[in-house]
């Protein structure tokens, strides 16, 4: 152990962990995160899980997280299998290991820790002295290419579900592993992919997702109907290491009725819902009590958009001011208002201020639907200087449908107009400017179109470089091999899945994590079982075609991302459903026509 | 502002925090037990606590100080009782003591630490090794600066090691100072050392010098545990001299 990284990440005994005697309870859950501790202890679906679970007097749930390269190596020199923090359990001895799948490359992470925890790590090769290897996550709304590992997935919101799953679970676990799977499929929001068979057309297409008898044709999302009433933690584990969010979340709302285009966020969370300021200002008492903490962040897709945003920062402010504790935005929208927020919460330290106007030009800003202006933009900077931001960091994606090469150049333009306004008000700024790859995700607007290949990418990041000459704007951008494998695995379909498995056995895991990315490997992974990168990556779908994920249904309908999709090549916007009309995107009837707050 | 000192204990369960996770931890706690903690001024105000000798990953102590620095007076066994209420499993204050108005720091009086090691092979080759060092006129220790291209600097342990104040096989009775980890541990092929080490000018020890020096000695002595037992300032170190 001294020989390792941080060691007090693989050690537990956090205050606020959950203690429990393993020997009183029916079932043992181990809580997976396929990324280190400190990655993994940020997340909040975990966190609430955590408590969701560990409150049921049957259920004991622990943690687990992938160990990193030096930990892992010491684990296999010495045979000790991957365990729970809580009780150092090996994974193999628990009832149910349910992983949180929030980022495609963490998949090979996945495969890492069943084979470190001894357990097969196909599906078809597990047995009743297994564990139920379930997952949950962002990621499960295309579940296809994990479907040879998982044995269930659950798809959307797990507050609810959650709870279904385990009693489901209690009722037929002594029935034998198929019958409970079978059982389990009848839970609305679990995906049991064993029990459904992929044809494919001759040129690789899916031609059908057919379910087995008495398993149903489509999965729906499960969503909280009423978040004002949904669990939420009273206390957090405290982490002794650094963790990337440590801080109190206050989750003000759920959804984002924003619409851009290439947001999967943006269209798989929806309906838009609302917290209460009551019942954020109880939460934040509670959990500042519980905690300690000295700071809150308040968390949703768009925190700008929270109606009586300013009347709740206020009362935070006014609560909390005196006992020290500081309120923060996650991120904020493009405008001069929210910059006047920003500044309020944040009257002391301003590090730097994060704005994502998306694309260079407002032409192709239209084409995404992203609504802001080169007047808001401008009007935010000009504030952001006012009120003493020096440092302004401004995010962009490259290779976005209908790019051309002036839009690209836009970018750059973009960044020097933000920079002259700081420079004409006497103030010599700092711009970074941040270009991210373009990936259509599924169930999206956008999710029939083609990413760039590698080569184009690289050609425009070189434009990019080209036209930005001023000391004062720096340039980052993501690894374009990187938003590749992303756009790879987030449209594929089950046949990845021995590309995964071929990729983790060449040595590719902790993909996320830049030393450890190797895309030669994946490449030749996946060219050597027949599969094509560009087949998934850079070809345009019809609209006829069968999607690999087109039997998971997230709420928002087809029609409404086809009829999104031609609005874009026409360059019209869609307006913000909350400040204009519904237009009928389906999600309301989630939560029986009356979850949006449209 | 009124001061309270504390001696706390740092445990097996989190012998692998280092000095900064042990402070972060030690100050969630006193905003949970939601202490009259005065703050210091400025910016970023933080709460005010005066840290003593760090102590680093791997290395239990029966032995840290904190002083906390209060902005209304309150008596040092409810600060000790409602922090141990918040701490975390291996953490706990074993003693508080309120430091009277122009008294010195007491912390900035401590000058070196007892260590024990307890040392794995046989006992009587580990006991011949500490014996040797302390007979040795320089102790070359090899240190590697991370950052500057790894280079190494080589620094001399004689000078900080103190005095051997017991060296014998493990399992005999006389260990009554709370380690917990000390009834668990097997007897037979176990030495323990206890030894004195001076602190630098800013509270600093390695006990992991000594280790390292062990093994330089005699490579099949393993260090398997290493503890602060306690730390004494320059007046207890002058009357054992």
């Amino acid at each position: 152990m001294p020989r390792v990284t941080k060691p007090a990440q693989y050690t537990g005994g956090e205050f606020n962990a959950v203690l429990k005697d393993p020997a009183c309870v029916n079932i043992r859950f181990a809580l997976a995160f396929p990324d280190i501790y400190e990655i993994g202890m940020s997340n909040l679906g975990l966190r609430i899980l955590y408590h969701i679970l560990n409150r049921r007097s049957d259920t004991y749930a622990e943690r687990v997280f992938a160990p990193w390269v030096d930990m892992e190596a010491e684990m296999r020199e010495h045979s000790l299998p991957l365990f729970s923090l809580e009780t150092k359990t090996p994974v193999r001895d628990f009832d149910i290991l349910g992983f949180s799948l929030g980022y495609e490359l963490s998949y090979t992470n996945v495969l890492d820790m069943l084979d470190l925890s001894g357990i097969p790590i196909l599906a078809s090769e597990r047995n009743d002295d297994h564990p139920l290897i379930i997952a949950g996550g962002c990621c499960t709304f295309n579940p296809e290419p994990l479907s040879d590992f998982i044995d269930a997935f659950v798809i959307g919101e797990g507050e609810e579900v959650v709870g279904e799953f385990i009693d489901a679970y209690l009722e037929n676990r002594a029935k034998g592993r198929s019958n409970l799977l079978r059982a389990l499929a009848s839970v609305p929001g679990v995906y049991v992919p064993s029990l459904y068979r992929v044809a494919y057309n001759e040129d690789g297409t899916v031609q059908s997702v057919m379910p087995k008898e008495g398993v149903p044709a489509r999965v729906t999302k499960r969503i909280i109907a009423d978040l004002e009433e949904a669990e939420y933690p009273d206390r957090l584990v405290m982490p002794f290491v650094d963790t990337v969010h440590d801080r109190i979340p206050l989750e003000v709302m759920r959804g984002c009725s924003r619409g851009c285009r290439f947001c999967q966020a943006g269209m798989i969370y929806r309906p838009v819902r609302q917290r209460s300021a009551d019942k954020l200002m109880k939460q934040a008492e509670e959990l500042s009590a519980a905690t300690g903490y000295d700071e809150m962040s308040l968390i949703s897709l768009s925190t700008a958009d929270y109606v009586g945003i300013q009347d709740l920062v206020r009362r935070l402010m006014d609560r909390y001011e005196s006992e020290r504790i500081g309120i923060s935005l996650p991120s904020i929208r493009a405008d001069a208002d929210c910059v006047g927020l920003a500044n309020e919460i944040q009257k002391v330290r301003k590090s730097g201020l994060t704005l994502a106007p998306e694309a260079g030009t407002q032409r192709l800003r239209d084409v995404i639907d992203k609504n802001v202006t080169e007047e808001d933009l401008f009007a935010a900077v000009e504030a952001a200087f006012n009120c003493g931001w020096r440092r302004i960091k401004l995010y962009f994606m490259i290779g976005l449908p209908t790019e051309t090469d002036e839009d690209v150049a836009g970018i750059a333009r973009l960044a020097s107009a933000v920079a002259g306004i700081g420079r004409r008000m006497g103030i010599k700024p700092t711009i970074g400017v941040s270009v991210s790859s373009f990936v259509p995700k599924p169930h999206t607007p956008f999710q029939w179109r083609a990413q760039d290949s590698l080569e184009e990418i690289e050609r425009r990041q070189e434009i990019l470089k080209r036209e930005i000459r001023s000391r004062d704007i720096s340039l980052s951008w993501h690894d374009s091999r990187t938003s590749r494998l992303e756009a790879v695995l987030s449209r594929g379909d089950r046949r990845l899945g021995k590309a995964i498995l071929l990729a983790w056995r060449s040595g590719c895991k902790l993909d996320a994590w830049h030393e450890h990315f190797d895309y030669a490997k994946w490449a030749s992974a996946i060219e050597e079982v027949g599969l094509d990168p560009g087949f998934y990556a850079n070809r345009a779908r019809d609209y006829s075609e069968t999607l690999p994920w087109d039997h998971i249904d997230c709420g928002v309908s087809k029609e409404f991302l086809k009829s999104e999709n031609e609005s874009a090549d026409r360059e019209e916007t869609t307006v913000d459903c909350r400040l204009d009309k519904c237009h009928g995107c389906g999600a309301a009837q989630l939560a029986g026509g009356a979850g949006c707050i449209a | 502002m009124y001061r309270v000192m504390l001696r706390l204990t740092k445990g097996e369960q989190v012998k692998y925090l280092s000095h900064l996770d042990m402070l972060r931890a030690f100050e969630y706690a006193l905003r949970r037990a939601k202490l009259p903690v005065a703050f210091s001024q400025g910016f970023n105000p933080r709460q005010r606590l005066i840290l003593g000798s760090a102590i680093g990953v791997g290395v239990t102590s029966g032995d840290e100080r904190i002083i906390v620095e209060l902005s209304i007076p309150m008596d040092s066994e409810a600060v000790k009782d409602a922090l141990n209420a918040q701490l975390p499993p291996g953490i706990e204050i074993m003693e508080s003591e309120s430091i009277p108005d122009g008294v010195k720091s007491p912390i900035s009086a401590i000058s070196a630490s007892v260590f024990r090691f307890t040392l794995e092979g046989d006992t009587e080759q580990a006991e011949v090794a500490v014996e040797a060092l302390f007979a040795a006129k320089e102790i070359p220790i090899s240190r590697i600066k991370h950052g500057e291209r790894n280079s190494q600097k080589v620094i001399d342990l004689r000078p900080i090691l103190l005095e051997l104040r017991s060296l014998a096989p493990s399992g005999r009775p006389g260990h009554s100072d709370g380690d917990e980890s000390r009834s668990l541990a097997p007897c037979g092929r176990l030495t323990d050392v206890e030894i004195v080490m001076a602190h630098n000018e800013s509270g600093g020890v390695r006990p992991q010098d000594f280790a390292e020096a062990v093994r330089n000695m005699s490579p099949d002595i393993i260090v398997s545990s290493i503890r602060r037992i306690r730390q004494i300032d320059e007046k207890a170190l002058g009357v054992r001299r």
